[in-house]
């Protein structure tokens, strides 16, 4: 029982410490532009995907 | 009366997930070749590049800024600045999808061409010129240049942020014409009355 409580106590400092890390500002930043490139680049994809295609109209 | 098994479009159901995506891929190679595929790839290396080009930009500011007077940490304000921008950039795309060519444009050149590129040489200027500086008490040109780097680097590096963020936010506010397509269109073609 002892060794099952310690493990969820390393697993929860684990998930604590990871927090912190990640709660930092400059991760966030990071994150953040990471995450808005990443989602700019699909728009751009998007747009090109738009050019390359006919409309798709089975039926009026 | 509609028959609710129709085949039309508001009745058509959507499949997602791989099924679609294995489709939509081999509709690009029908369509677009080989090339469809090299034009979105380059598309995302592009952005790994900016992404890559942003974070070196940011962590070399930071390192030659450390001992500089007034400006330490300027390499993270750099990279706080620049992902303002991106997350307005990305707000911009969702809430005004009609202008989303421009915006990612507009974003590019705040980001790129005002605020990191600049903020980088002005950051390489501060840190070669810093020992110049040392001890020049009572030179004014050197404590009036003391004193403005950092501020000029803030204006070059943070106030981009402010502008783009203003500038988005106002995407909906500015005049544009009310017309519809038709009252256009008879306006460009001056079919409009006005005509002899």
């Amino acid at each position: 029982m002892e060794s099952i409580t310690f493990g969820f106590i390393v697993l929860f400092n684990g998930a604590l410490a990871l927090f912190e890390t990640l709660v930092s500002p400059i991760t966030l930043a990071i994150i953040i532009s990471s995450l808005s490139f990443l989602w700019l680049a699909k728009c751009e994809i998007d747009e090109l995907d738009r050019l390359g295609s006919k409309p798709d109209v089975r039926r009026h | 009366m509609s028959n609710s098994n129709e085949n039309t479009p508001n009745n058509r159901k959507h499949s997602y997930g791989l099924p679609i995506l294995g489709k939509k891929v081999s509709m690009l190679y029908t369509v677009e070749g080989s090339r469809g595929y090299s034009l979105r790839t380059s598309i995302v290396l592009r952005y790994i590049a900016y992404l890559l080009s942003l974070f070196t930009c940011c962590l070399f500011s930071q390192a030659i800024l450390q001992d500089v007077q007034g400006a330490r940490n300027g390499g993270r304000w750099m990279l706080v600045s620049a992902s303002i921008m991106l997350l307005t950039a990305v707000y911009g795309t969702m809430r005004f999808p009609q202008h989303r060519v421009e915006l990612i444009r507009q974003a590019r050149h705040f980001v790129f061409g005002i605020a990191v590129v600049p903020g980088t040489v002005l950051a390489v200027f501060m840190w070669a010129t810093q020992d110049n500086f040392v001890n020049q008490v009572d030179d004014s040109f050197a404590m009036l240049l003391i004193n403005a780097l950092p501020i000029l680097y803030f204006v070059t590096v943070l106030v981009p942020a402010a502008i783009f963020v203003k500038t988005v936010a106002g995407l909906g506010n500015i005049y544009r014409t009310k017309e519809d397509d038709q009252e256009s269109v008879s306006r460009w073609t001056r079919q409009d009355g006005f005509q002899p």
